[in-house]
């Protein structure tokens, strides 16, 4: 069996985009964003989730209240690399996926879908002397 | 138009679309030329013709490294594009979509 690619007509294609734009809205309006300081877990994976879509992303790990919590943050660009530290905004799901991290196994994580992924901003003041401070004589 | 990425993509709708970023992004004049032509290099100017529409999309930002999904984004369907400016007359080896 062979396989043929089909490629839309350029003006489809631009009647498509127009379409999409009339109806198109960012995603994040009218629903909870929640944010996170996540540390990737994995390297980008594929999945299949509870309720049977297929995702991309990362299995993540973000502390609150002193207490580790593990999630699976989904996007659709994987650029991103096992053990970078991203600030997350995203909208929690009520899907989930199956897998196995360390002393979990066959785990289930809640999949948030990330709206928005960056590296924290780089501490410029490390390498800075202390201050000094002057007394009065 | 300047090239303002290497060859890279965005996702439309779950749909990786393949192409360039370009224009004045300092202005916040930025377009997402798509296109499947992977030899041009960022710096690049090239006169093109093609298609405009826009589209919410989910795009990395290979410089600083930031994501963002559901970004309103300007699209131009390349049909025909060449260099211009210095490096010019180097004709990439480019697929050429005939206009409808």
């Amino acid at each position: 069996m062979s396989r043929r690619r089909t490629i839309l007509p350029p003006v489809l294609v631009c009647g498509l985009l127009s379409l999409l734009a009339g109806c198109g809205r960012p995603p994040e309006r009218g629903i909870a964003v929640d944010e996170f300081d996540v540390r990737l877990l994995t390297d980008a994976v594929s999945v299949r989730s509870r309720l049977g879509e297929p995702l991309g992303g990362y299995l993540a790990q973000y502390e609150l209240n002193f207490e580790m919590r593990r999630i699976f943050i989904a996007l659709d660009i994987l650029k991103y690399e096992k053990g970078e530290s991203l600030m997350v905004k995203g909208t929690p799901t009520d899907d989930s996926v199956r897998m196995s991290y360390a002393d979990q196994i066959d785990a289930e994580f809640r999949v948030i879908r990330v709206l928005k992924a960056e590296p924290p901003p780089l501490r410029t003041d490390i390498d800075k002397p202390p201050p000094v401070i002057r007394l009065p004589r | 138009m300047r090239l303002a990425s290497a060859y890279t993509e965005i996702v439309v709708y779950g749909t990786r679309v393949p192409g360039y970023w370009a224009g004045k992004p300092a202005e916040g004049d930025t377009f997402f030329l798509y296109t499947e032509d992977r030899s041009y290099k960022k710096g690049d100017v090239l006169e093109f013709e093609g298609a405009f529409g826009s589209a919410p999309a989910s795009v990395f930002d290979d410089e600083t490294r930031v994501y963002r999904s559901g970004q309103i984004t300007n699209i131009y369907v390349v049909w025909k594009a060449r260099r211009a400016g210095p490096g010019a007359g180097r004709e990439p080896a480019s697929k050429r979509i005939p206009p409808p």
